[in-house]
Parts: structure tokens; C-alpha cells; sequence
């Protein structure tokens, strides 16, 4: 329903190469995280396999390659979370998260029933339907982080693509987006996330995949993927790590010659 | 609740509202003659003393003037509103991507070396090609490119360049009074055109009109950035093709017969963005139709001015719109201190 | 020639004359330059208008005999309810008022601009022709040859360098009424000797490096401060005229082309002959 597979996929950004014969597959029911150091190549991977950016080599949605769904129904089944939250316009938040059913309408179509309420339940999950009417721009980093997030979920894609949806929240709400997520993957969609906070990639996510220089360096559970030897060399950084399951804890301590 | 039900009657009420104020405006176009308040010909007392004068100049001078105006203001505004939704930027205005000046410089070659003068038809056709031209270097220049940074640069070297030749043309004119000539054309005006002038401009208008409303709910998406937009199931490069193209085949036809009018695409949309809850797709119509109220009532006070020789249309929207614009900077910069 | 020759003569001419020889009822002139040839050439009461230009007399030399006649600004919307017969324009009037009074079925005469003599006699036989007089054109016509020969120099006598000068630098070259005028009172004429043509550019610096004998200027509302007035303010030119022979001669003389273009003639030829020292 909402296998993503990428096979051999390379990709350039202004003529360099940033990531080489990937191969990555994301399946239903699986929260991925998607770790590395910044510029290995994290976020070009994702926008490649949302067919956002050319690339060579394979990328296929439920067998079927990506460049051959037709635009409306990709984006019926991909949603995309892009860094960076930007608001252009200081439209209020339920219209922003009203957004995320544009695949969904009918030409010259009105939002319906069942959308309200995939607007709505969007923005319960994300704890937004307080700033409903606020204007996107006057909220703060945090609280448009989860408006963005809220208007991803409002697609009720299949497949979630998102890319550092965290970087700019608070302890709480941390915790509360990645509980979020972790409840989409459980609910049965597949869920793939970019984010640098190891403990809590360590904790929530059922798979974890590390990039480094552009290629995959380990791809398994959480306990596989950060070994000592795969952050030093992925990172440069010595950890502190220890506990299990809900304990588990990783914390980076020092920096690597 | 999401409040869905509050938008669309007050959105659907502005456009009622506005197509009233317009269709009122386009009424009182067609009763106000030329020359001055004072020297007003009431058309029905010229309907019970000279009908057949009165239907002359009812549908022969006013109504083609009364038009093109609503045309040409509704292209404004429409352009206006698309433009600054494709470049998010809300100082954007139809002539930034130089097909103004590109029809101006068209239109002015065409009037250069021909015969039959300023109004002749074949200076819309020199007008709109001059337009098109305009648009495929700027497609040449920066249509592949993503970035919305070479397609302004591209907009503004085509500028120049139509400047420049367009001076040019002035400066090798064969006489000051052809310069002059060709300076009074470009400062835009809708004086004296016939039924005529609007069939000409009608069929690229309208095509232009058609690629402009179609983007509506792209410009929404891209209200998100790019990514965002192109991952909710737009073609990026489409939509700014629609917008462009839309522009300047709209833009390129109005400018090709009033010459250019400037400010009504820069402040209509502005004014009326919060109207709207600053969502791109709603801006569209409205803009247009408070495009074409503007410069129609712009239209009235340059018929009702006293003034002998009739002020040029576009000397009285820039006489406001910069004034205005000057304002609204002022006005959004102290929000941000 | 014998009476029965006058009458042959006559009503040979009466039967080769077109038949739209009839003296329009309406007339309506938009263009400055129309009215100097219509407002003397027509009857007076059936001018219903004529552009208001005509009556300033800083721009036309018929400003006193169009004082009392209706105005317009060359609007449809003024010319339609006149119900013209006939209205009179020139290429540079408010083109699309011409186009438009044409496509509603007005008679729109475009006079061109002349460059030469011959092409104001033309103009002159054209509007009286049209306005059933054509007996007034001839007799303008021959006002005008008697007021050129009247000026005409000698034949023989040495040959100044003169050069017409208006305000803005502009000159004539070998084109041009000015420079007929020159060629007519016997001048070389600068402009022409350095290739220049009509509406070229000449530099005060151009000017004083060829030392012409005469300088005739042109002016154009002087009092009004603009670029133009000011190259004529120029102090090395305004020097150079008050050591040299010059005149000034008001533009509306020969801002058309028309026969008032001979009171210019007149006036060079008066400063020629020494009548009126600068």
C-alpha cells in the first residue's frame, strides 16, 4: 500500500554528487529515521525519493516507478514535510493545514465533510486546533514546526516523508511529535524521518538508517546502527549510551580528532 | 471546528460586491464624455435631440473606451495578483518580467517605420509581438533555472535592454514630433479608441485570463515553498509558465493599445490581499475586478479633469499609485520595527 | 484672348473640374498647422472649430483671425456632435481620434508636411480646392511668390555663410523649409555644407568653429525656462550674436509649412539688406 524502494539511486546537487547507489526501503507499520552528519546527503535522498529533484538509478512507490504516477495521485500517496517551515503569507493556520488537501480536491472543488475533518484530526494530533484562526506568521518556530506537521498529516498519505520535523521544538514537544509519528507508523503508514537527536531516534524509531559521504553505512534497528564505531566515523563524535528500550539513551559526548 | 463555512460568504460577498461597484462604474464610463466636467453631453438628452449622434458616440467612443479600460485593468490586476503569488513577493507587478516594455518597444518599432501612425492596426500586432518576444528571452534567459532570483534578473535585463532601444528609437526619430508622439503613446492612455482596438486585443487577453486563473491552487501550494508545492502534485515549472505566459500575452495585447499604465498590478492586489486572508487563489478575481473598477474610475476623473489637452491615463496612475505605494512601504516597515 | 476664347476657356475648365468642388458647410480643423490654411482659405462661418492652439499667439501666426472661433482639444467626442464635412489634420494630430472619426465614416484630410516651396503651394491648392474656394488658394499662392520675390537677393552678390538655428540645438539641414528660404535669399547654408539634414543636432561649439556671417534663431517662448531656451541663452553663442550679424525670427513663422513661412523670408531679407541691423 505504501512501499517505497529505492534502489542504486544517485544524486547530484549543482553538479556534485551527493549520494551514491543508494539502496533504501521503507515499508507500512515501520517508523525509519534517517540519521547522519549534515551534508551526507539526508535530505537530497529524501527529496529524490519524492521525486522532487532528478536522479539516476530506481525509486519505486508499491512497484511502480515513481516518475510514472500521475502527479495528483503521487501526492495522494506521498507526503512531504520539507525543512525550513516557511510561510509566505500570513494566512491563518487552518488554512495553511487546509493545504494538505489540495491533492484531494475536485477541479474547482470545495473542501467537503471528509475533508474538515482531516483537517481536523491533522491538527488534534499536532495539539494546533487552539491557533486555528492565528495568523501562520506571528507563531512562534515551534508552534509553526507543528502546523507544518499537521498540514503533512492532513494529506493522510500513505507514505510520510519528513524532513527534521523537530529541529526547532521544545523538550515537549519533541517527545509529542515523535509519539505522533510513531502512532502513524503503528496506525499503518509508513513513516520516514530526518532527524539528529540520536536518543530519540534510538527510542522511537523502528529502523534506523545512517548516511555517510553521500552513501549507507548501516541500515537495521537502532541497536545495529549505533555502534561506537559507526557514530565515530559517521559523525566524528564519541557517545555515552546505555539503558534499553524505553530507557535507551544516547548522548553525544566528544568530539572526534 | 475548522470555520470552513465562514470564508466563502464573505469571499463570494466581496466578489459580489465588487462586480456590483464595477458594473455601477462601467455604467457611469458610458455617461461621462470627454472635455471636462463642465463640458459634459448628457447622452439621453443627446438621445431625444440626435439619435443617431448619441448611439455614435455611445457605442462607437464611449463603450470601446469604457472596454478596454475594464480589459485592461482587469489584466493588471490579474497579473499583478499571479505574479506576486509565483514570486511570493508582494512587490511584484506585471512589468517585471518586461513584457511591458517589451511590448512598448514592439509597438514603437511597428510606429517607427510605418506609415499609418499611432493607431494604425498594425501597431498592436508589433505591440503583442514585441510582448511574446519579450517573454521567449525570458524563457530563454531563465526558464529551466528553479530559481526565482534569475527569473527577476532576466525580467530586469529585458527591461533595460527595451529601454534602451526604446530610447533609442526617440533619440533617432525623425522629427520631435514623432518623438513626441511615440513619448505621449507610452505614457498610456485610453483616448479615442475605436471597437476596433478591442477586438484586436481580445483574443490574446482572454487566452491570458485563461493560463492566469488556472493557477490559482498551484499559488496557494506555493505559499509552502516549492518542495511543498510540487510534492502536493504541481509542476512547478507549469504554473510559472501559466503565469508568465498569461502575463504576457494578457499584458502584452493591453499594452500594445493603451500603451503603459502603471501601479494598478502593484496596489490592487496589495489592497486587497488581507480581504482575502492573503491566500493567492482568492486574489485572483478580486483583483481582477478591482483592477478594472480602478482604472476606470482613474479613466472618469482624466474625462473629468479640466484640464484642455486630456491628462494620459497612466500619468494619473502613477500620479496616485506611487504616492500610495510609498505609503504602504512606509506603513509595513514600521510594522516590522 | 478673345471673349469667345475666355468663355471656351471657362467652360472647358467648369467641366474638368471635379464635381466635389461644392463648399463644405461644416469644417473642422484639429491640427495647428490645418488651421493657418483653413481659417484664411474658408468661409468663415462655416469653421465650426479649430484647434485651440490657434488662437495663442506665441504659436501661430492666424492667432488674431482665430480669436473668436470655436475651440477643440481634437477629441471624437468634440468633433462628432459638429457633424464635420470635412476635418482637417496633419500626420502627427492625434492619431487615434483620426482613426477612430474615420472608421465612423467623417472625411479625415491629412495634410502633409512640406519640405520644400512647392510642397506649401500644393497644400495651399489642396484645402482651398477643398473648401470650394480655389480661387483663394491661387491668390495666397501668389501673396506668397510676390512676398518670396519681393525678398529674393540679386543675383551676383557675395554668398554668406548663414545658419538657422532653433531653440534646442536643432538646425536644417539640406532639407527642409529653412533651408529653402537660405537657398532663396541666396545664403550657403552651414547646416547643409556640414551634411547635415532636417531636425539634426548642431552644437553651439559646431557652430561657432564654422564662423558663419548670419545667424538666424529661432525662438520659442523664451520667458519659459526649458533645456532648449537655455542652449539659445548659451553665453559663448550670445557672445558670438552680438559680434555677428544675427536675427531672431519667432518659430510660429515657420513651425508649419505654410505660406506665413514668407514672413520669415521677409525679415532675413530685411537684415540682409542692412535695413535692420541685428
Amino acid at each position: 500500500m505504501s512501499r517505497l524502494v529505492l534502489s542504486d539511486l544517485s544524486a547530484r546537487y549543482n553538479g556534485t554528487p551527493v549520494i551514491r547507489n543508494v539502496g533504501f526501503r521503507s515499508e507500512p507499520g515501520e517508523l525509519v529515521g534517517l540519521i547522519g552528519a549534515n551534508g551526507a546527503g539526508k535530505t537530497t535522498l529524501l527529496r529524490a525519493a519524492a521525486d522532487l529533484m532528478p536522479f539516476t538509478g530506481s525509486a519505486t512507490l508499491d512497484d511502480r516507478p515513481i516518475a510514472d504516477w500521475p502527479r495528483r495521485d503521487l501526492a495522494r500517496r506521498l507526503a512531504y514535510l520539507a525543512q525550513g517551515h516557511d510561510a509566505h503569507w500570513p494566512m491563518p493556520v487552518e488554512d495553511v493545514v487546509g493545504l494538505g488537501r489540495l491533492p484531494h480536491l475536485a477541479f474547482l472543488g470545495q473542501l467537503s465533510e471528509t475533508d474538515n475533518a482531516a483537517i481536523a484530526r491533522a491538527m488534534e494530533k499536532t495539539e494546533t486546533t487552539a491557533f486555528a484562526h492565528r495568523n501562520v506568521m506571528t507563531l512562534s518556530a515551534g508552534e509553526r514546526a507543528r502546523v507544518m506537521l499537521a498540514r503533512a498529516l492532513a494529506v493522510e498519505a500513505p507514505l510520510l516523508l519528513a524532513d527534521e520535523p523537530i529541529a526547532a521544538l521544545d523538550p515537549y514537544h519533541q517527545l509529542h511529535i515523535m509519539e505522533v509519528l510513531q502512532a502513524e507508523a503503528a496506525a499503518g503508514g509508513a513513516v520516514v524521518v530526518v532527524l539528529h537527536d540520536l536518543t530519540l531516534a534510538a527510542r522511537f524509531c523502528d529502523r534506523l538508517v545512517l548516511l555517510g559521504d553521500g552513501q549507507i553505512v548501516a541500515d537495521g534497528t537502532p541497536d545495529m546502527v549505533l555502534t561506537d564505531k559507526n557514530l565515530a566515523g559517521a559523525y566524528r563524535i564519541s557517545v555515552q549510551q546505555g539503558g534499553g528500550g524505553e530507557t535507551r539513551y544516547v548522548v553525544p559526548w566528544r568530539r572526534l580528532p | 471546528m475548522t470555520g470552513q463555512a465562514r470564508q466563502p460568504l464573505s469571499y463570494w460577498g466581496l466578489i459580489g460586491g465588487f462586480v456590483l461597484l464595477l458594473a455601477l462604474a462601467a455604467i457611469a464610463s458610458l455617461m461621462i464624455g470627454t472635455g471636462g466636467e463642465a463640458n459634459q453631453i448628457s447622452i439621453f438628452s443627446l438621445f431625444e435631440s440626435d439619435p443617431k449622434l448619441a448611439h455614435i458616440i455611445l457605442f462607437e467612443v464611449r463603450l470601446p473606451r469604457t472596454l478596454l479600460g475594464l480589459i485592461v485593468g482587469a489584466t493588471l490586476g490579474l497579473s499583478g495578483a499571479a505574479l506576486q503569488g509565483l514570486l511570493r513577493n508582494p512587490l511584484a507587478e506585471p512589468g517585471l518580467v518586461g513584457t511591458s516594455s517589451g511590448a512598448a518597444l514592439g509597438a514603437v518599432i511597428v510606429f517607427y517605420f510605418s506609415i499609418g501612425g499611432v493607431s494604425g492596426f498594425l501597431v498592436p500586432f508589433g505591440g503583442m509581438a514585441g510582448a511574446l518576444l519579450a517573454l521567449f528571452v525570458l524563457y530563454a534567459l531563465a526558464g529551466r533555472d528553479s530559481n526565482i532570483m534569475t527569473l527577476i534578473l532576466a525580467g530586469v535585463a529585458i527591461n533595460s535592454f527595451a529601454g534602451a532601444m526604446t530610447s533609442l528609437a526617440l533619440n533617432l526619430a525623425p522629427s520631435p514630433f514623432a518623438a513626441l508622439e511615440i513619448v505621449f503613446w507610452m505614457l498610456g492612455s485610453l483616448a479615442d479608441r475605436s471597437m476596433e482596438h478591442v477586438q484586436i486585443a481580445l483574443p490574446l487577453t482572454l487566452a491570458g485570463w485563461a493560463l492566469l486563473l488556472s493557477t490559482g491552487r498551484p499559488l496557494d501550494a506555493l505559499t509552502l515553498g516549492e518542495d511543498t508545492a510540487a510534492s502536493l502534485g504541481y509542476n512547478r515549472a507549469w504554473v510559472r509558465a501559466r503565469v508568465i505566459g498569461g502575463t504576457g500575452l494578457a499584458v502584452g495585447a493591453a499594452v500594445s493599445v493603451t500603451g503603459v499604465i502603471g501601479f494598478v498590478g502593484l496596489v490592487v492586489p496589495h489592497l486587497l490581499r488581507p480581504l482575502v486572508g492573503h491566500r493567492p487563489s482568492r486574489l485572483l478575481l478580486p483583483s481582477a475586478l478591482a483592477g478594472a473598477l480602478l482604472t476606470l474610475v482613474a479613466d472618469m476623473a482624466v474625462r473629468l479633469m479640466p484640464f484642455g489637452p486630456e491628462l494620459k491615463l497612466g500619468v494619473v496612475t502613477s500620479i496616485i499609485g506611487a504616492p500610495f505605494f510609498l505609503y504602504l512601504l512606509l506603513r509595513s516597515r514600521r510594522a516590522q520595527l | 484672348m478673345t471673349p469667345r476664347g475666355y468663355i471656351f476657356g471657362f467652360v472647358l475648365a467648369a467641366s474638368l473640374c471635379p464635381p466635389a468642388l461644392a463648399t463644405p458647410e461644416r469644417v473642422v480643423s484639429i491640427n495647428l498647422c490645418a488651421d493657418e490654411l483653413v481659417i484664411p482659405l474658408g468661409d468663415r462661418n462655416t469653421i465650426k472649430s479649430v484647434s485651440y492652439l490657434s488662437a495663442d499667439p506665441e504659436e501661430s501666426p492666424v492667432a488674431d483671425e482665430a480669436k473668436d472661433l470655436p475651440v477643440n482639444y481634437a477629441r471624437a467626442e468634440e468633433i462628432l456632435p459638429l457633424k464635420p464635412d470635412i476635418v482637417f489634420a496633419n500626420r502627427f494630430s492625434a492619431a487615434y481620434t483620426v482613426n477612430l472619426l474615420r472608421r465612423l465614416g467623417v472625411n479625415v484630410i491629412e495634410l502633409p508636411n512640406p519640405t520644400d516651396f512647392d510642397g506649401i503651394r500644393a497644400n495651399v491648392r489642396r484645402v482651398a480646392e477643398l473648401l470650394g474656394h480655389p480661387e483663394r488658394g491661387e491668390a495666397m499662392i501668389r501673396d506668397f511668390n510676390a512676398a518670396l520675390a519681393e525678398a529674393k537677393m540679386p543675383e551676383g552678390a557675395a554668398r554668406p555663410l548663414a545658419v538657422v538655428y532653433r531653440a534646442g540645438g536643432y538646425t536644417d539641414g539640406g532639407t527642409g523649409l529653412s533651408s529653402e528660404i537660405l537657398a532663396h535669399l541666396g545664403l550657403r547654408n552651414m547646416s547643409e555644407e556640414r551634411g547635415l539634414k532636417q531636425w539634426d543636432h548642431l552644437s553651439v561649439e559646431q557652430l561657432l568653429l564654422d564662423q558663419p556671417d548670419i545667424v538666424v534663431v529661432s525662438a520659442y517662448r523664451q520667458e519659459a525656462p526649458s533645456e532648449e531656451a537655455a542652449v539659445l541663452e548659451h553665453p559663448a553663442l550670445r557672445t558670438y550674436l552680438a559680434t555677428h550679424r544675427s536675427i531672431a525670427i519667432p518659430a510660429k513663422y515657420w513651425g508649419c509649412g505654410t505660406p506665413a513661412i514668407a514672413e520669415a523670408a521677409k525679415r532675413l531679407s530685411a537684415l540682409l539688406r542692412g535695413n535692420k541691423p541685428q
